[in-house]
């Protein structure tokens, strides 16, 4: 494997990865925060991609482009899509552009709103009828999706114009540009946002909405009793968090496969993220992306293995390896680790800054190790001289 | 009258699996996703079983399914069913649910754990599926008669009958027989029943076995009525069918069998009319799983405690009123 390819299975891995984080942070806003278990996490991808779907095909030629859009399942549209809408997409690229940024706040908004619509039935009950409920919310979206041909064309896949990073790196360096800048561009654009998720979700969970989302987590009686509205908090955790998959969707849909199919939206695909919660660690964003890249490398692994016992040995099962590691790597975080990788850690509030200006020292549970240690000594001592 | 029959068929094979679900579910109180994967353990046994019987060389692929047809003398390969469905189910309780629960594991650990088992057990149905290559197969036949101008087949007359058999059974074995007075004592307060000398473990390792194998047969009748979930592959007609379990389950209330059954045939009934009406008017059936999915919302909205949660008493005595009749006490059914 010379340097080149080697570079570029890199960045396709970091691509990978860079998805799979997006989601596991918009997971973590309701799993890891809020105690939501929320299994319907692929109904709202599905929806950012369907979005994509109607907006590329339907809505984008009319907006972007000046000519009529076509439906998908009539008759004349695999003719008109292929032959007049998508090479009129790579004459301009900002016109993909529009699509893509046009995709994710509709995605968003409307998956926002499913997550309040879906969660709402079964909000105030245990945890068990919340998942059904959302599971089974999930299961609808995508036979709507399977069966309503309009949307994505059936189970066919449907091709994508994908953001144009061609034009970017053609701006760099002019000219033709080497595919691996293109590629490189492409990564980068996704750990861009990445990294504007983190900020996002960061910022968000240090402010009071974060520490109410907590309490309602871990003492629902005390959150109560603190006047704080349980139902309210867990329908917020999910705007925020369905919000955030909806972009992901788009992002999933466009950037990273490049096409749309209603099975690519299958519980499986929950139930992984839900796995990178699980591993990278549960309440902790940074936990989250670690969790994503673990789980984007086992994907990879497993994939080439399975390829490499059905070709040498002749085993047909390798294809569902998948299965077996992840059901493993539950098990064994449910067991033996359940805060995960990197636990969570004390929300960093304001408060404890007031007190410092206050008082002119930090709280006792911040303070490092050795004072308190010192303190405890001292203690000990002066009460040894006491009783002698 | 035969669609009204296998409506009736399909509806009492769900009750099956989701008289397993509520059933340990009443006692240890997990949401357990992998009991879909107990269907698919029947359905991969029964095949396997079947398998054993003529020469596994002989039932690869296709061939199975002629010989998988369901005829009185293969009623011992249900019986084995029912016990390998258990004994899968015991299993998962005892190296899985128990541990944990011991360790005082929320019921969010426990549910997202049995979502890890699931696919652990997926995959291994996956490997022995796909080794004798029976990822896809359609439906087996089964022995038809023909009763009063009827025709019915051997498994809807199976499903009816062993739905009844077991929602009574089950109800007398809560009510009637100590292991099932100790079972409820369990359900009601653990801590209390453990102080009381009742072994916890002893007593949710017996309902868990009892669950798989209703689940097992259960997926064996589905699988025979309705053959494979969609255009997925037969290891998955468990999960296709979860979420309509837990909706019926739901709909009678987590725990009651009486509601179970009754949620079950109401949602076997409405679920194949609305099947057949929208074949009628061109659309895909499958839309028809919005039936039970929209019911289950419906009842978690407005009355989450189920059928058995409705005051039946207090209903037909309103009735009785309105209609102008003397209600007798006792006469509603209790459910």
């Amino acid at each position: 494997m010379d340097l080149s390819s080697l570079l570029e299975f890199i960045l396709q891995y970091l691509a990978v990865a860079g998805v799979y984080s997006l989601l596991a942070i918009s997971m973590n806003v309701e799993y890891g925060w809020a105690g939501i278990p929320n299994f319907g996490k692929a109904a709202f991808m599905a929806v950012g991609g369907a979005v994509a779907a109607v907006i590329a095909t339907q809505i984008g030629p009319m907006l972007f482009l000046g000519i009529e859009g076509a439906v998908p399942g009539t008759l004349e549209f695999f003719g008109r899509y292929n032959g007049e809408i998508l090479p009129a997409y790579s004459q301009n690229p900002l016109a993909t552009w529009g699509v893509f940024i046009l995709s994710a706040i509709v995605g968003g908004a409307i998956a926002a709103l499913l997550g309040v619509l879906f969660t709402y039935p079964a909000v105030r009950l245990r945890e068990d009828y919340l998942a059904i409920a959302l599971l089974m919310s999930a299961q609808l979206i995508w036979i709507v999706l399977r069966t309503v041909k309009p949307i994505m064309g059936g189970t066919m896949s449907l091709i994508l114009p994908s953001p144009d990073f061609k034009c970017i790196a053609a701006a760099i360096v002019g000219g033709t540009p080497p595919k691996i800048l293109v590629e490189a561009i492409r990564t980068g654009f996704i750990w861009l946002l990445v990294l504007g998720y983190l900020l996002y979700v960061e910022k968000l969970m240090g402010s009071p909405f974060g520490r109410k989302l907590r309490i309602v987590r871990d003492d629902e009686v005390a959150a109560e009793a603190y006047g704080k509205n349980v139902v309210r908090a867990r329908l917020e955790a999910m705007v925020v968090g369905s919000f955030l998959a909806g972009v992901a969707g788009a992002v999933y849909a466009l950037i990273h496969l490049r096409s749309v199919n209603p099975d690519n939206y299958l519980p499986d695909i929950t139930f992984m993220v839900l796995t990178m919660v699980l591993v990278g660690g549960v309440g902790n964003n940074i936990g989250s992306v670690v969790g994503g890249m673990v789980i984007a490398l086992v994907d990879r692994l497993g994939y080439m293995i399975g390829t490499t016992l059905a070709m040498s040995y002749g085993v047909s099962w390798g294809g569902y390896l998948n299965y077996l590691v992840y059901g493993v790597a539950i098990i064994l975080a449910i067991f033996f680790r359940p805060q995960g990788l990197i636990p969570e850690k004390p929300v960093k509030t304001p408060a404890w800054k007031v007190y410092v200006e206050l008082t002119g020292r930090r709280p006792s549970f911040i303070q490092p190790i050795w004072t308190r240690i010192k303190r405890g000594v001292g203690r000990v001592r002066s009460r040894a001289q006491e009783s002698a | 009258m035969e669609f009204l029959i296998y409506s009736l068929a399909w509806g009492m094979a769900l009750a099956l699996m989701a008289s397993g679900l509520s059933f340990y579910y009443a006692v240890s109180k997990v949401a357990n996703f992998a009991h879909g994967e107990y269907v698919s353990v029947g359905v991969i046994a029964y095949l396997f079983l079947v398998g054993l019987e003529y020469g596994l060389d002989k039932c690869r692929g296709f061939n199975i399914v002629n010989y998988a047809m369901l005829t009185l003398d293969k009623l011992w390969i249900i019986a084995a069913v029912f016990i390998i469905g258990g004994l899968v189910a015991a299993a998962s309780f005892v190296v899985v649910f128990w541990p944990l629960m011991r360790r005082g594991a929320s019921p969010l650990q426990l549910m997202v754990v049995s979502i890890g088992l699931m696919f652990i057990l997926r995959f291994i149905l996956y490997v022995v599926a796909s080794t004798f290559d029976w990822l896809t197969l359609p439906s087996p036949q089964a022995t038809t008669f023909n009763v009063a101008g009827v025709r019915v087949n051997l498994a809807e007359v199976l499903a009816m009958i062993l739905a009844v058999i077991a929602t009574v059974s089950i109800a007398l074995f809560t009510t009637k027989t100590l292991l099932g007075i100790s079972m409820r004592a369990v359900a009601d307060n653990p801590d209390l029943a453990e102080a009381s000398g009742i072994s916890s473990f002893r007593v949710q390792l017996v309902a868990w076995f009892i669950g798989g194998g209703l689940a097992a047969v259960g997926g064996v009748l589905m699988f025979i009525l309705t053959g494979p979930p969609g255009e997925r592959p037969i290891v998955e007609i468990g999960w296709m069918n979860l979420l309509s379990i837990f909706a019926a389950a739901t709909l009678g209330g987590l725990g009651s069998f009486y509601g179970t059954l009754a949620g079950s045939i109401i949602l076997g009934l409405a679920y194949n009319q609305v099947a057949a009406w929208l074949l009628d008017i061109g659309l895909d059936p499958q839309l028809a799983l919005a039936v039970p999915f929209s019911v289950t919302l419906f009842v978690l909205l407005f009355m989450p405690q189920g059928l058995a949660g409705v005051d039946w008493h207090g209903l037909l005595a309103r009735v009785q009123k309105k209609v102008g009749l003397r209600g007798g006490g006792g006469v509603g059914g209790s459910l």
